[in-house]
């Protein structure tokens, strides 16, 4: 189809435009007329049904009521157009065309790819349409569009039309399949300031043409000489070319002022927010609005009085000069330091403008900003830091010289002062001792006073007096400090009862009370005192008003001190100060004798301490202790919050040595010697499980010295403490032998010790002792031996004992075997060996009994136990002796 | 004073002062003693031992739990509002100059920004001019 040709009429064939109405061309005279679609039902293909079959055939004439329809054979043939009507119209797939040429080469053009099925000669086809293109100029112009459209360039020619109109059809050609480079070359080659619809032209391909800069400035160079004429040159050219030299703001009023005509209602927000933007107010945002006109509303927003810290996402590129406007006009008042935004310099330098308190010392660096660093190390007092800071700086120098005033009343550098604060420390000089209006009324001046105050050494006049109430407050109590000081107690509660009531400021009013407090417990008035702190529980917590109350009532015993240091221990907002109160609860309560029992309250802080992150180990360990000493019960069960390993050691050690206490739980003694080995094996050891081994070991020293055989339960402890390295050596040869003791006089009949315990815990320490290694001095030695001979005697008459039973049963043994060689000589040699064995059974016990005997007879047996002693030696030399006997007999049957 | 002898009342400073200022107030304290001859040797031994407990057996004032602390608080001590020698934190002034040039940029900016909105939407609006 057509498409709609509006605007004003001009020539397609040299480009210039005409007047309206005009039928030629006034430059080159050739017709006006313009490209038309002609007779609609030309090309148009039906489905025409035989008598045994249907074809496609095509319209190529009309005449009156007639329609010419090419099927096979060269003739059309003529239908009603009643008949026409019913006949079933075929679709032809090809590009759109204007005229009925178009339509005839395109079904012939169709039909030759095959994408539909005619029955019509192809050349006879082709003839009618290329007589339909050259009927008539408009037609010529339809079938060139149509054409090129078609890829059919070879009629080109044929169509009579200027080399330029040409152009403008494949120009127009390529911009519709998006080929907007040849459509460029194309419109080269017209007259350059011909065919003005170009611009139209160039204007529907624009975002195109801005996507690739060598396109956009191809079309810009064919935009210029239409610039004057036409707005959308002009504009166009703006957006391609970037040409900035002229006046943007201008420029966007003019192109808006264009739209009403063209968009209707959706021009007036984008001709208003060109206007808003050269007047510099709010803008309407479109939603394709880009970044300089979000930050330009926004900039306008907050110099007329809009906040903008939650949109400073919209400032990111705007100039500092800008962002300072806002600063200044108090738009902008917030920047935090996680500012993702901003550069970190720009956030930097923000942050100092606005909030100059909160920004740390590497922002002070990055914006520069050394007056606030000078002020910073002032106050902290710190005159390295500020020594290192530019003299060159007015600020530094000021800090500095107030500096060396405040810390060492040095006048040297006073000059370098600000007028200001040179006027109050001339003031402070000064020497007559009444104090002016300016110091009163400059409460960082106060300080400076104190100790002059306190000391008496200055006079406030009345006027000064009724004009800075506040500061004779303060000045009242330095007096009242005074009169402590000089030890004036009845004096000091005059003067607060005279104060109480005029001063409420914290925390002056607070240091009245406990100026007065301290001069009634000097009086010895104790309750009075702690009343007039006023830091009983229910009162809110100061903590040097709790510390106060805690000293006057340790006085009274360690229970009255127990509340005050309770609450410093739960509230003081110093750590140390809270671990230090619970430690000095302790402490009073050890030293108080009128108080034997664990006070609960106590207990409830030990427990509440232990119960939350303690970083100090020997706090720990102190809180551990102690618990496990005085609230063993509790300990045992307890969860302990511990933060490192060696708490988590400490711990386990106490809670274990709590455990065993505790008749409900399974742990032994065993077990605290299995955690305390691996403690007292680390290197370095810790010091203090050097006592708690000493604990242990001479517990089972106690255990173990009772009737042998009844402390066979220890033999497990000894064990991991011998094994573990933990003993010294008189304990080892002590611990190891009583445990061989006890194990030999709990055997019963026919039971036996474990020979490599036997070995461990008897013959190995008796023989080290007899040897004698020097490990021991000599007394200890002596009674270390003599004990160890007990233990050594007792297991081996114990021994010798258990072990009758078994000399009993292998006699029995032995003679059965006698009696049955008599008659069973088939087995004679089994009977034979078995004699063999049961002899060397019983020479091997004569041989341990013997090695009892023998130690025996070396070691320092006592007194007591030397008879009983010699039976172990009497035992064994018989046995000995019916072994050989015995031997002698069985031998002559021979081997 | 007996058992709770405070060594800083003794001599007349704030609780937690330091050895320098206890020994200013220990030789102002000790000259003044001298005119009074032996009447003072008590007061004299009094001193000395303050000074001593400061210097020595004072490690950490704030966890000193045993003496009564004058002033109770060191807020006592310290400024309780700015002023010439506890100045307050003053903004960085500004450092850029005029700003009338860098809006007069941001305008044009704003305004080629709008105008290529405007074109564009345009553009979406114009067809392939008829041949
Ligand atoms: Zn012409």
């Amino acid at each position: 189809m057509v498409p709609e040709n509006a605007g004003p009429p001009w020539c397609r064939s040299c480009g210039v435009d005409a007047v309206a109405g005009a039928a030629a061309c006034a430059g080159c005279g050739q017709a006006l007329d313009v490209a038309v679609a002609g007779d609609p039902l030309i090309g148009i293909v039906v489905v025409s049904s035989g008598r045994f079959l249907s074809r496609n055939v095509i319209v190529v004439g009309t005449a009156g009521d007639a329609v010419s329809l090419l099927g096979r054979g060269d003739e059309p043939v003529t239908v009603s157009a009643a008949d026409f009507a019913g006949m079933r119209r075929v679709e032809v797939p090809a590009p759109a065309t204007i005229g009925e040429a178009g339509r005839l080469w395109s079904a012939s053009r169709a039909e030759a790819m095959g994408t539909i099925k005619g029955s019509w000669p192809h050349d006879r086809l082709q003839a009618i349409g290329d007589e339909f293109a050259g009927r008539d100029l408009s037609r010529r112009r339809a079938a060139a569009v149509d054409a090129i459209a078609l890829g059919r360039q070879v009629w080109l020619p044929r169509a009579g039309l200027t080399e330029s109109e040409l152009s403008w059809y494949q120009a127009r050609h390529a911009a519709l399949r998006g080929d907007l480079r040849e459509m460029l070359a194309w419109l080269a080659k017209l007259p350059p300031d011909g065919y003005a619809v170009r611009v139209a032209l160039l204007l529907s391909t624009a975002a195109g043409l801005r996507a690739d800069p060598a396109l956009a400035a191809l079309a810009t160079a064919q935009l210029a000489p239409f610039e004057q004429s036409s707005p959308d040159a002009r504009a166009l050219r703006r957006v391609l070319g970037r040409t900035a030299a002229d006046d943007p703001p201008a420029a966007v009023v003019e192109f808006a002022s264009t739209l009403p005509g063209r968009w209707g209602a959706a021009a007036a927000p984008a001709l208003a927010g060109a206007e808003a933007i050269r007047d510099r107010r709010r803008i309407p945002i479109r939603p394709r609005s880009g970044p300089a006109v979000r930050a330009l509303d926004a900039y306008v927003a907050g110099l007329a009085g809009s906040n903008l810290n939650d949109y400073v996402a919209l400032l990111r590129d705007l100039p500092r000069a800008l962002l300072d406007d806002l600063v200044d006009a108090g738009a902008l008042t917030a920047v935090p330091a996680d500012n993702g935004i901003f550069p970190a310099d720009l956030r930097a330098y923000l942050r100092c403008r606005l909030h100059p308190g909160r920004v740390d010392a590497a922002e002070l660096t990055t914006a520069g900003f050394v007056a606030e660093s000078a002020r910073r190390h002032y106050l902290a007092r710190d005159a390295d830091a500020l020594g290192g800071l530019d003299p060159a700086d007015e600020t530094v120098r000021h800090y500095r010289a107030l500096l060396a005033y405040v810390r060492d009343r040095d006048r040297a550098h006073v000059d370098d002062l600000w007028p200001a604060t040179r006027a109050l420390v001339d003031d402070l000089s000064a020497a007559t001792g009444e104090v002016s209006e300016q110091l009163a009324a400059d409460r960082s001046a106060w300080p400076l006073l104190r100790e002059a105050a306190v000391a008496g050494r200055l006079t406030v006049s009345r006027r000064v007096r009724d004009a800075h109430p506040e500061f004779a407050s303060w000045f009242d109590v330095c007096g009242l400090t005074r009169l402590v000081y000089d030890g004036d107690w009845a004096g000091a509660v005059r003067q607060a009862g005279a104060l109480t009531g005029t001063i409420r400021d914290w925390p002056l009013a607070d240091e009245v009370a406990s100026l007065a407090a301290f001069a009634r417990w000097q009086l010895g008035e104790d309750a009075a005192a702690l009343a007039t702190l006023d830091a009983g529980p229910d009162a809110p917590f100061r903590a040097g008003m709790v510390l106060n109350a805690s000293i006057i009532a340790a006085g009274r015993g360690s229970t009255d001190a127990l509340e005050p240091l309770g609450r410093l221990s739960r509230e003081a907002s110093d750590r140390r100060v809270g671990n230090a109160a619970l430690l000095r609860a302790i402490g009073l309560w050890l030293a108080d004798d009128a108080v034997p029992d664990y006070p609960a309250p106590l207990a409830d802080l030990v427990h509440a301490r232990l119960a939350n992150p303690i970083e100090d180990d020997a706090l720990f360990l102190t809180l551990t202790k102690f618990s496990a000493n005085n609230d063993a019960a509790w300990l045992a069960g307890a969860s302990v919050h511990f933060v490192n390993q060696t708490q988590a050691e400490i711990m386990r050690f106490f809670q274990t040595r709590c455990r065993i206490l505790d008749e409900n739980r399974p742990d032994t003694l065993a077990d605290l010697g299995q955690v305390l080995v691996p403690i007292w094996q680390r290197s370095p050891r810790p010091e203090w499980i050097a006592r708690e081994r000493d604990w242990l070991v001479e517990l089972v020293l106690d255990l173990v010295h009772r009737p042998f055989g009844e402390a066979v339960g220890l033999t497990g402890v000894i064990h991991i403490l011998l094994d573990g390295g933990v003993l010294e050596p008189g304990e080892r040869y002590i611990l190891s032998t009583q445990a061989g003791a006890h194990i030999a006089a709990s055997l019963g009949d026919g039971e036996d010790i474990r020979p490599e315990a036997e070995q461990k815990l008897l013959f190995d320490p008796a023989q080290r002792w007899l040897r004698n290694d020097g490990a021991l001095a000599d007394p200890l030695r002596e009674r270390v031996g003599e004990e160890l001979a007990r233990c050594v005697a007792i297991a081996a008459v114990s021994i010798a004992q258990s072990q009758t039973a078994v000399v009993d049963r292998l006699s029995d043994d032995y003679n059965a075997v006698v009696q049955r060689r008599q008659w069973d000589h088939a087995n004679i040699r089994f009977l034979q060996h078995r004699q063999v064995t049961i002899l060397d059974e019983l020479a091997a016990l004569a041989g341990r009994l013997g090695a009892y005997q023998a130690l025996l007879g070396r070691l320092p047996v006592p007194e007591d136990l030397r008879e009983l002693a010699g039976t172990v030696g009497a035992q064994a030399t018989s046995l000995a002796n019916e072994v050989a006997r015995l031997r002698r007999d069985v031998l002559p049957y021979g081997r | 004073m007996g058992a709770d002898r405070n060594p800083y009342v003794l001599l007349g400073v704030p609780f937690g002062a330091s050895r320098e200022q206890a020994n200013v107030a220990f030789a102002r304290q000790a000259r003044a003693l001298r005119r009074l001859g032996s009447a003072g040797r008590d007061r004299f031994t009094d001193l000395t031992w303050a000074l001593n407990q400061i210097d020595e057996a004072i490690r950490e004032p704030e966890t000193v739990l045993w003496l009564y602390r004058i002033p109770f608080d060191p807020a006592v001590l310290t400024a309780s509002g700015p002023g010439e020698f506890a100045p307050p934190p003053s903004p960085l002034p500004r450092r850029t100059a005029d700003s009338g040039a860098a809006l007069a940029d941001l305008v044009r900016q704003a305004a080629t920004e709008h105008l290529c909105d405007l074109v564009l939407e345009q553009a979406g609006r114009t067809p392939v001019p008829a041949p």
